[in-house]
């Protein structure tokens, strides 16, 4: 019993304390981030899901392409610009381009240490520019405040 | 003086030199002490008077100098001070504060915790010193509490699905009062170098109790705690000081 004097049960017990706190969970972001739109295309008249043929999409005012010459989008997912109150895309298919103008209220929400501030969009409209042939022929919105990702938020006919 | 001297010299790899080599990177330090001493009233009415001689009570002052160095290299500025005494046999008393202006950034956050914090608790000397040397051992219990303010320079949105990340936003907004208490178990040691001069390090164990809950933000720094993970209660802390004794 003399081995475990007073001040060997001490040090073990520190030891033991800091291996066990040492077991922490890893600080990386699991909770939410910020949402994207979640779109739909259908048939125009229509309640079928229908492809759009060769879809480009182009964020504005920076010109990048999004999505480059796809065949077969149902579904799209657009990420909104959250330092400013409205985003403009245009979509084209066929060469035949349509801008279409997001409008939204932001709200900031902190969520943790690892993921920081998200943005979720409230009272969302949308604007589609008219010109002489928008292959867009009706958008509507079923969801007005973007808050997750798993729920269709505009459908788009054409 | 000549045969302390020439004792040191003779024993030249003692425990005190293993200490320092063990345990030290740093070594530039001066001390000065305090010893108090008291001689008991003796009875008036007994023929013999025994003088008894109290055991001085030791005073010493320190800070933090690893803290204080460290937080210069990175833009912040730290002052940690302890005192500690010795008040029974080999307990001593330890009061410590500091105040802290840190700068965190995680590339989502860019903010600064303005604080100050204090300490107070009881430790135990396991070491049993040679003749006249004056080291510790030392374990012991803290209790902390800390008031601070964060103020966020800027933030950026974290938005994975978008091609270019956000640009980051400034705002400075401030998040004023915040408190947090928690109890602390820590290992320290301290070596007398010089004369009266103490170097030390010491590690410490945290466990948060309390702490206030902020509108839209949360509790990330708090001085004298350092990081807190979110997952967790426990904390953990080193530091290297000097102290000092000062007689007179």
């Amino acid at each position: 019993m003399k081995k475990f004097t007073t001040k060997f049960i001490i040090s073990f017990f520190f030891l033991i304390l800091s291996v066990i706190s040492a077991c922490q969970k890893d600080d990386i972001c699991t909770a939410g981030t910020t949402p994207d739109l979640q779109i739909k295309f259908f048939a125009y008249n229509d309640t079928v899901e229908k492809p759009v043929d060769t879809l480009y999409v182009i964020v504005l005012p920076l010109q990048d392409t999004i999505i480059n010459g796809r065949n077969d989008m149902i579904n799209l997912s657009l990420a909104l610009n959250v330092n400013a109150d409205t985003t403009n895309f245009v979509l084209s298919s066929v060469h035949n381009n349509d801008t279409i103008t997001f409008r939204y209220i932001r709200e900031r929400i902190f969520v943790s240490k690892a993921c920081g501030y998200k943005i979720n969009f409230h009272d969302l409209n949308v604007d589609l520019q008219q010109d002489n042939d928008n292959w867009i022929k009706q958008i509507d919105i079923l969801n007005h405040d973007i808050i997750t990702d798993t729920v269709v938020h505009v459908q788009i006919y054409h | 003086m000549r045969q302390k001297t020439a004792y040191l010299y003779q024993n030249f790899f003692t425990v005190k030199t293993i200490f320092i080599h063990k345990y030290f990177v740093f070594f530039i330090f001066y001390t000065l002490s305090i010893h108090f001493f008291a001689q008991q009233k003796t009875d008036s009415i007994a023929k013999d008077s025994i003088v008894k001689v109290k055991q001085p009570v030791k005073i010493r002052f320190g800070f933090d100098t690893g803290k204080y160095v460290w937080a210069k290299l990175q833009n912040s500025v730290s002052y940690d001070f302890y005192v500690d005494a010795n008040f029974y046999k080999e307990f001593y008393l330890l009061l410590a504060g500091g105040y802290e202006k840190h700068l965190s950034d995680n590339k989502l956050l860019n903010y600064h915790t303005t604080g100050s914090y204090y300490k107070i608790g009881i430790m135990y000397n396991l070491y049993r010193n040679w003749l006249d040397m004056d080291n510790d051992i030392c374990i012991g219990t803290n209790y902390a509490f800390a008031r601070f303010d964060y103020l966020l320079h800027t933030y950026r949105i974290n938005q994975p699905g978008a091609i270019f990340t956000p640009e980051p936003v400034v705002v400075e907004q401030t998040f004023d009062s915040n408190s947090a208490q928690w109890v602390e178990l820590f290992a320290r040691v301290q070596v007398e170098t010089f004369k009266h001069l103490y170097l030390g390090y010491d590690v410490e164990l945290k466990y948060l109790i309390h702490h206030s809950n902020i509108e839209n933000f949360t509790i990330m720094y708090i001085p004298g705690f350092f990081n807190k993970n979110t997952y967790s209660r426990f904390g953990f802390g080193m530091q290297y000081f000097i102290s000092y004794r000062i007689t007179f």
